[in-house]
This record gives structure tokens, sequence and C-alpha cells, in this order.
């Protein structure tokens, strides 16, 4: 099974770049069939790197929103979405999905690894958060696809 | 009673932004502004740091355009040393500049702008977007991505990373095209002409028809027209001098050097916005108003120097009586920039010097006191640094693409709304028809966080007390 991992943010964004700096370590693995693309943001040609796996894996930062306070990274399943508002400058990992099954007819299973963050000044730093989550991410994905890649148990469908 | 409505943010362009729109007590628009209210402060982060380490901390300002600031650092980093970098190094960094002015034409054009035009711009909105565009043509779609990962993979080629790569170093490039990527780009270059002429009859197809009535009311109006040009008065997108030309086609200005700008550009501040307004000095505020990017730089030169694509600059100034002024025909200048791209690339891939391993000059700190200047996608981009003896920055001054059109964005939006607007009831239609008057420039305010600040599109009806009337999200 070929799989891709897509780490995006600003590495001069303090926590924002985390995803960025997991997708780094992957590839320093050097594993078999494994691809790793520490990104910016997501852009529509991603879609066609997509298309050609099996299995795709988003890391991403995720911001506390108001009273909501994430203390743990979240593991998702994801699915193709076409949602027209996240067609402005930051293209999400579901409507890449919808893109390169639309395009491509290539439907991988998707992941999505949201790990909190706290601090977004520039800096090139990690908050003790975002730092265990990446953490937590290398360590549940180098399980993963050092074993039997058996489908991961996720938090929540989305 | 006078109004405000708010479109916040705006879809489809980099970074966030929102516009206010005034109605008078009649209903009818007095006024429009076009805010952004994203602040990046990268000008201070950089003080203190090494000016090499400039070019791979500026190009992480945008994920869209990151080697305009790769380039713009760089050429300023060779004026610090005071070397004359290698020819080939020189050739190197002209290919992924045009690689990179194609790759973010690729995104404006097909991505960003063409479901307005193919889908129309009262389609339902669900729809009008790169889906739509599937869903009605998707051959050009395909293409359209395609087009983009050529530039993409060209950059990835040169300097090993899609974005930013540290390939780009005062002095010149780390390393050559290897003959395997020189080989990719032959292969790959026959596929893109035939996307770009595609989509330049499309798009002719659509100017005679269905958008004939945008030209007179996206962005027409005089103004002056700067950008860099060859020696010959050539179309440049990395060296040669500033010209500025009237909206006639007279030069007002020509031979200018980088190093003078601030005896020719001022920069004014609006309470407002957090955007700069640059403008022409010798002019004043507001009437030094200038653009910058694909149109100004078709408008000041006098040809582009390829075959095809002169023929193309040739019917553009012919189809507009000689002179294109309106903004909207910034989508059809980026479709003729991507011609003249391929064709650049294709005689950079003949050159044997691309191969070369003499590509990069080496010095120590001699100048304190710079100024370097390229072309990005959006338009002429300016990096001024000043340093100590160390080679420590002391003080930055970035003038970016964007906030150069910034004041002819803001009359843009104006001119739209006050052509079809005429009450607080506004459809959805032409709400798209003013965001899209901002996209004629393809802006881009800096996307420097991605996990902040992402919201839906959110518009806000204001009474003059200060009250809301209304409120929509979609």
């Amino acid at each position: 099974m070929k799989t891709l991992v897509i780490g995006y943010g600003n590495t001069l964004r303090s926590d924002d770049g985390v995803g960025f700096l997991v997708a780094e370590e992957v590839a320093e693995w050097n594993l078999p069939n494994l691809r790793s693309l520490a990104v910016h943001q997501l852009l529509p040609e991603l879609a066609a790197e997509i298309a050609q796996v099996e299995e795709v894996f988003f890391i991403d930062a995720w911001e506390d929103l108001g009273n909501e306070h994430h203390d743990r990274p979240r593991l998702e399943r994801l699915q193709p979405n076409a949602s027209p508002c996240s067609l402005d400058h930051s293209w999400s990992p579901s409507v890449l999905l919808h893109l390169a099954s639309t395009l491509y007819h290539s439907d991988p299973v998707a992941y999505q690894i949201l790990i909190p963050a706290r601090q977004f000044d520039f800096g090139t730093s990690l908050s003790a958060i975002a730092k265990d989550g990446m953490d937590w991410s290398l360590n549940v994905m180098k399980a993963h696809l050092t074993t039997d890649r058996e489908q991961l148990p996720c938090t929540k469908l989305a | 009673m006078s109004k405000t409505v708010v479109i916040d943010p705006v879809t489809r362009i980099e970074g966030h932004a929102k516009i206010s729109i005034f109605l008078d007590d009649a209903g009818e628009v007095s006024d429009a502004r076009f805010h952004v209210v994203e602040y990046r402060g990268f000008e201070k982060f950089c003080e203190g740091r090494p000016f090499t380490e400039m070019a791979g901390i500026t190009a992480r300002i945008c994920g869209i355009c990151p080697v305009s600031h790769l380039l713009a650092s760089a050429k300023t980093g060779d004026k610090i040393l005071a070397v004359k970098i290698p020819p080939a190094a020189e050739k190197l960094r002209r290919m992924m500049n045009l690689a990179q002015i194609t790759q973010s034409h690729a995104l404006s054009f097909f991505h960003l702008s063409s479901p307005d035009f193919l889908l129309g711009w009262d389609s339902d909105p669900a729809k009008r977007n790169i889906f739509g565009l599937i869903a009605a043509n998707p051959d050009l779609a395909r293409a359209g991505i395609r087009l983009r990962q050529f530039g993409q993979t060209i950059i990835e080629k040169l300097g090993a990373r899609k974005i930013h790569a540290a390939w780009t170093v005062p002095g010149g490039v780390r390393s050559p095209l290897s003959s395997e990527g020189r080989q990719w780009i032959v292969d790959r270059l026959p596929e893109a002409f035939d996307t770009v002429t595609l989509a330049l009859g499309l798009f002719k197809g659509m100017l005679d028809g269905q958008l004939r009535e945008e030209i007179d009311i996206f962005g027409e109006f005089p103004t002056l027209y700067m950008g860099l040009v060859g020696s010959n008065g050539e179309w440049e997108h990395y060296n040669g001098k500033l010209r500025f030309t009237d909206s006639q086609g007279n030069i007002v200005a020509d031979g200018l050097s980088e190093d003078d700008y601030h005896q020719f550009l001022g920069e004014a501040v609006e309470p407002w916005s957090y955007l700069k307004f640059p403008y022409y000095q010798p002019l004043g505020y507001p009437d030094g108003i200038y653009r910058v990017g694909p149109l100004a730089r078709l408008n000041v030169c006098n040809r582009i120097g390829t075959e095809n694509a002169d023929r193309e600059l040739q019917e553009l100034r012919d189809r507009s009586g000689g002179f294109p002024t309106s903004s909207f025909l910034y989508h059809y200048a980026r479709l003729i920039e991507i011609l003249a791209c391929l064709e650049k690339i294709q005689e950079l891939v003949d050159d044997p010097d691309i191969l070369s391993h003499r590509c990069r000059a080496r010095g120590g700190v001699n100048e304190l006191n710079v100024v370097g200047v390229s072309e990005a996608p959006r338009g002429t981009l300016f990096h001024h640094y000043q340093v100590d003896e160390r080679g420590l920055i002391e003080k930055v001054n970035l003038i970016i693409a964007t906030g150069q059109n910034n004041l002819a964005m803001n009359k843009t939006v104006a001119q739209i709304a006050k052509h079809y607007i005429h009450s607080s009831e506004i459809p959805e239609g032409l709400l798209n028809r003013v965001e899209a008057g901002i996209r004629c420039y393809d802006p881009c305010l800096s996307c420097s966080t991605h996990a902040v600040g992402q919201m839906p599109l959110h518009l806000q009806l204001i009474a003059a007390d200060g009250s809301l009337l209304d409120e929509v999200y979609r």
C-alpha cells in the first residue's frame, strides 16, 4: 500500500508549522511506499499526488476557538467534500480529496491528525502542547506504517 | 438613512480582507473601501538576522509566491556582497521566476477566476467553484492543474523543494539544473503550450461575448503603470530599469533605478487598512495612483521578445484601441504572460549555460544600504535592507506588489459598486462582481498563518448610527 503524508503550516509562526515539522520528520524515516510532503499550504496540484496512493494523512495545527480548548491531538477519518467556502486561499483536505476523486477517480483512505496549537506569533519554537502533539502523531504513524497498516481507530469521521 | 455593506472576508484571494460599501440616504453607493485586516510584521521580525537568512525568511511570507521573495532577497544580497553573479546563475534564477509566474497565474486564472467566467456571475455560489468548472469543462480543469504542476515542478527540480527553497542565495544559486530536470521540462513544454493556447482562445471568445461589459466596469479608469523593462524596452521580470507610462501609453519616467525608489515612490497610510498605499511621488497622493502586475508589465514594455507572446500582445492592444486600461484585462494579460514565460523557458532549456556548475560568486559584506527588485507574478517587488558591518539586518522595508495596487483596487471596487448596486438589497451575483473586481489583481495579502483566521464569507449592513441592520454568512 502506498501512503502519502502531507504536513502543512508556516514554520515561522510557531505552532502553525507543527504539521510541516511532522512531515519533515516522517520523510527522514525513508520507509518503502511512503512519501511525505511538508508544504506551506494546501494547493490544487496536491490532488494529483493524492491520486497516486491508497492512503493519505493530513497533519495540521489545531487552534483553540472561543471556549473550545484542545489538549490532545485528534485523529479523524476524512471524506471528500466540496464545501464552497473552503475554496479561498487555504484548500481543505476534504476539498483536495474531492478534487482527486472527481478529476482522477481516486479515493484513498484518508486521515487527518489535528495537533493542538496555542501560539502563532513569529518564532520557530513550539509550545509544549504542540510538541507533545507532534510526538504523539509521529508515534501513531510510525506504529501504523511499520506494522500491518490496518485502519486506525479514529476520534470521529469528518 | 445611510448604510454600510461589509463583505468580510473576500473569498478566493490570498489572505484576509473585507470590503465596505457605503450607501447614501438614497440607497446609492457613495464610496467603497477595500480593507486589509491582517497585520504581518515581517519587517520587524527580520531585524537582527544575518542578511543571508533573509531569502529563507521572507519566502515564508507566502505559500503562493515564495520564489518572488527569494529572488528579490537574493538580488539584494548580491548588492550587499557587491558581486556580479555568474551568467548561469542569472539564467537559472530567471527560469525559476518564469516557472513561478506560470504556476501563480495558472492558479489565478484556472482555479480562482474562471469559475466566474465559465459558470456566470449569477450562478449558484455553491457550484461556482473549481468543481463547477470540472463539471462544465473537465478537460480545462485538469489542464489547469497540470499547468500549475508544470511550474511547481520546475521550481522543485531547480530548488529541490517546491517552496521556500534555499537554493537562491546572495551571489547566485547553489546548483544548476540537472540533465534529467532539463529533459523533463523539454518533454512537458508542448502540453503547457497547448493549455495556454486553449485558455487564450476560450477567454478571447468570452471577451467578445458574455464578458464584454466587464471591460468597461471592472477597473476602467486612468492611472499610471509601472514595471521593469529591459535595455531596449522589452518585457522584463528579473533585471532592467523601472518605467512609468500613463493611460495613453506615453512614457512618464524611464530608466529609474530601484536604488532611488524613495525619490519616486511615496507610501501613504490610512487608518482603516494595514496595507500601505504607495503612489508616484511627483503626482502626490492619491493622484499618483499606479498599477503594477501583468497588465502593467505589458503596458510599459515595447514588446515581449518572443514570437507568439508578441503576437498575442499586439492583438490585446488592437482589441483595446491601442492601449488596454481596464483591470479586467489583467486576466488576459496573465495568459499572455504564461505564454511568454513558456517561450522564454523554451529558450533557456536550449541554452547550455543552464547546466553549468559555475553558478555562485562569493564575497563579504561590502555595501550596507541596498535595494533589490524583481517582478513577482502580481507586480514589482522591492526589498530594501540596511545592515551593519557584520551583515546583520538593522532595518527592512518591503514594498509588495499588492500594496502598489491598493489605490487601484479601492477605485475598482467603488466603480463596480456604483454601477451595479442601487439599493441595500444586493443580490449575490452583484456581491460576487464586487469581489471579482478585487480578484482581477489576484492580490496576495499574506497567508502567513493558515490555522488562524479561517472564516466564512460575512456580510454586514450597518446603519449610520453604527447599528447592525442585517448580517449574512455564506
